[in-house]
């Protein structure tokens, strides 16, 4: 296999295991039980190719310079087609399969925008002013 | 929460560019992709029941699991993608801004 030199950017500097997205903590959580070495970095949406963190910066042979890849659901399917992660739907049946999917789905499109919107409701009523400040 | 995400600039910068560029932005988002649509009574029971359903499954999962050690929330031997995802979403909440 092949040298990947796997940087994963977090977007917010903290813990070193943790962050707050639940997509870096997907994909980071990823990469270490399946003892990949990575490096962590900060980076920023502005530098990201969909714009969305987390982005991974990686080498591989086809190309000379480092290429930055978006989304974590498509990181982590590039990187099973390359065989460094292991593909663990493999061996399900394709009712668990659905099963899997729709829960993923649940939690991602679904429930981490209920959190997101948490601070854009109206909860400005301990502030002086009725305005987002 | 202005202060984490944009902790990289000074503070005249984060108020105007947090308000013109962040919060304008995301609250579009939020309200192209629906969900900002809903009143707040009606999202805290959208996720309540969610977690209801999360905590449901696991509880279940866990009473059919044999024996101590970790078991993965569709009942196998191996985890799967819904469980990495899974535990992103947790930790994700469990670890809040400074």
């Amino acid at each position: 296999m092949a040298e990947l030199n796997i940087t994963i950017f977090r977007g917010l500097p903290g813990a070193a295991n943790f962050s707050s997205s639940p997509f870096v903590n997907k994909l980071h959580f990823r990469l270490r039980e399946n003892g990949i070495p990575h490096n962590i970095d900060i980076g920023s949406v502005l530098d990201a190719p969909r714009g969305k963190i987390p982005y991974i910066k990686m080498v591989d042979e086809q190309h000379t310079v480092p290429q930055l890849y978006g989304d974590s659901t498509l990181i982590t399917n590039d990187l099973i087609n390359r065989g460094v992660l292991k593909d663990l739907n493999a061996e399900l049946s394709i009712a668990q399969r659905s099963q899997d999917l729709a829960l993923r789905a649940l939690l991602e499109e679904r429930l981490y925008w209920l959190h997101v919107s948490y601070p854009y409701y109206q909860h400005f009523e301990m502030r002086l002013i009725p305005q987002p400040y | 929460m202005r202060d984490w995400v944009l902790w990289q600039l000074p503070y005249p910068a984060k108020v105007v560019i947090g308000y013109f560029f962040v919060w304008r932005a995301v609250k579009a988002t939020l309200h192209g992709q629906g969900v900002l649509r809903f009143t707040t009574e009606e999202v805290d029971v959208f996720k309540h029941e969610i977690w209801q359903s999360i905590e449901g499954l696991l509880a279940e999962t866990r009473n059919n699991h044999l024996g101590d050690g970790p078991f993965w929330v569709l009942g196998g031997n191996q985890p799967t993608e819904a469980d990495f995802s899974l535990f992103g979403t947790i930790a994700g909440q469990r670890s809040c801004p400074p």
